[in-house]
């Protein structure tokens, strides 16, 4: 096909000439010249026009070249990439504008300067072989090395180079990574610290478990003896009734009081130790939850005349039994601790802020002074020394901490105007 | 009470709980017999012993949890492993545990019958009796 496309190319030309030649002159016409003459005249003349022609368009291609030639200079100096031509001695024969604006240097003072002049010298050997690679193979050839790019800072760079011009050169692009091997050095370290932190973790959490451990075997363990000071004081009683005095009796009933009062803690503090340690997630309906646990605490609020009003509540993503044990342990607290000849009133509110929601349970009783609302979240603290007023294992509240956190929420007390004090909680929006 | 004397074995090696329930249970049962084992070993060597002549065989266990050498649990496992007729008696578990996590435990076990809070008092004993036998 080719072939055959070519000596119609060569046929067109002939064709062209000798219909230019037809209309231009009629030398052919001549009738003095003999018939082989005038045959050769007419071929050195289609064979003018046909060179003519040729030479039109090569100086046609010549211009197209050339405008290559700038396009392809254009491309090469402005490149995003710096670009060296280099020379087999390593001598810097051509570079492009990115190129001398990485060396900080003119373009025309860089010409003939040894390439190697901006490579660190620990990285001479590396280039040196690289440049034999480059020169020696027909691929292009790739090296990781360090360059003085602008005193005295050395950047991290990759060279990528291959042969132009018949071996003799080569064109190597330098791209400058200098920051992403910082931003990887620095992705590392935070790895590191990533990893630091995961270990501590871990260690924590063993430490954590250890904790639960010790509180609920040590709870188990501690029963032990107690019920064995109670069996005994049975016993003792049983067997021994009529040959004490009546103090006698007093003081086991003493111990046997304290030793109910210990067995109560420890189980206080195994059912602490134990919180959260099956909790489930799930959608809560809170005015449903709250309503069961006013008909818990049905007794103390007929006992206490106590009013609960509770207003709008959210259904809501949370731990159901521990949330129940919240507000059954705020709201008991609350009647609880009421003044003496006052109706306790218990308002439970509820309100969204952002992404979370916002509790409160407000009381109209004995109120705490300001000093103890820290104090009052810490395990077995009791504010009221008398034991009779005031009933409780004095966990309630630090129970109530736990959860909420369990929730990733938050918990603390603020006093009322007037009179009692308001419990705060927040609940995040929990996914399922 | 009008009962054919029974036989019952308290596995627990806590010499003051062993006292104290075995002296419960004589105040509503005189003519019962108690045999005391101080761990899981202990009650299972019993058995094994006393498989051949059948005689003196506890009707009725009770379990602690927490002994040394082999406790409630382990004993329940390696109990589960003999002869079907050996098996064919009362466990209760009898320990001072409140953990869910040990009721729920409790509850794989089908030869185990009950699981009760210490101290096993003439009152519960009672109605254990009532509801067993």
């Amino acid at each position: 096909m080719k072939k055959q496309n070519q000596i119609s190319d060569t046929e067109i030309l002939r064709q062209k000439a000798e219909n230019q030649l037809r209309n231009t002159h009629s030398s052919t016409d001549d009738s003095t010249l003999e018939g082989d003459v005038r045959r050769l005249v007419h071929e050195l003349q289609v064979h003018k026009i046909e060179l003519e022609m040729q030479n039109e368009e090569l100086v046609l291609s010549n211009q197209l070249l050339g405008l290559a030639n700038e396009k392809y200079k254009g491309l090469f100096d402005f490149a995003p990439i710096a670009y060296f031509v280099i020379s087999k001695e390593g001598t810097i024969v051509d570079l492009n504008l990115k190129g001398a604006g990485m060396l900080h240097e003119d373009r025309q003072m860089l010409l003939n300067l040894k390439f190697s002049k901006f490579i660190t010298t620990h990285c001479q050997k590396i280039f040196s072989e690289f440049l034999q690679k480059v020169f020696n193979n027909d691929i292009i050839e790739t090296c990781e090395i360090e360059m003085i790019m602008n005193r005295p800072i050395h950047s991290i760079v990759i060279l990528n180079g291959h042969v132009i011009e018949k071996g003799e050169q080569c064109l190597i692009s330098v791209l400058d990574i200098t920051a992403r091997k910082k931003a990887e050095s620095a992705l590392n370290d935070k790895m590191e610290e990533l990893k630091k932190a995961y270990k501590q973790l871990e260690e924590y959490s063993f430490h954590n478990q250890e904790l639960k451990q010790f509180a609920t075997i040590s709870s188990h363990e501690l029963q032990q003896p107690l019920r064995t000071i109670n069996n005994f004081i049975q016993i003792f009683k049983e067997e021994y009734s009529g040959i004490f005095d009546e103090n006698a009796y007093k003081y086991l009933d003493v111990i046997r009081d304290s030793a109910k009062r210990m067995n109560v803690l420890i189980n206080a503090l195994s059912d602490y130790s134990r919180l959260g340690r099956n909790k489930t997630l799930k959608l809560v309906n809170f005015k449903e939850l709250i309503n069961n646990v006013i008909s818990d605490l049905d007794d103390a609020i007929k006992s206490t005349g106590a009013e609960i009003q509770v207003s709008e509540m959210p259904v809501i993503n949370a731990y159901e039994i521990e949330i129940y044990q919240v507000f059954l342990n705020l709201i008991g607290n609350a009647i609880k601790f009421h003044k003496k000849n006052v109706q306790p009133v218990v308002q439970l509110n509820s309100e969204k802020i952002g992404d979370t929601w916002k509790f409160s349970v407000k009381d109209n009783g004995i109120g705490v002074s300001a000093d103890h609302f820290n104090k009052l979240f810490h395990i077995f603290q009791r504010l009221h020394s008398n034991e009779n007023e005031f009933e409780g294992k004095g966990i309630g509240l630090s129970v109530c901490k736990k959860i909420i956190e369990l929730h990733q929420g938050s918990i603390w007390i603020e006093a009322n105007e007037h009179q009692g004090i308001t419990v705060f909680f927040t609940l995040p929006n929990l996914i399922l | 009470m009008n009962m054919k004397p029974i036989v019952i074995m308290l596995v627990d090696d806590n010499p003051g709980d062993n006292y104290f329930h075995t002296r419960e249970i004589k105040k509503i049962d005189q003519n019962c017999t108690i045999i005391n084992a101080c761990t899981g070993i202990e009650a299972l060597s019993y058995l094994e012993l006393h498989k051949e002549t059948k005689l003196l065989l506890p009707e009725l266990i009770f379990l602690d949890i927490n002994m040394p050498c082999m406790d409630g649990w382990e004993f329940l496992e390696e109990f589960t492993k003999l002869d079907k007729e050996m098996q064919d008696r009362i466990i209760i578990m009898l320990s001072t545990s409140q953990d869910p996590d040990d009721f729920s435990r409790a509850i794989k076990y089908p030869c185990l019958t009950d699981f009760i809070q210490k101290p096993l008092t003439e009152k519960v004993y009672q109605s254990i009796i009532k509801k067993y036998f």
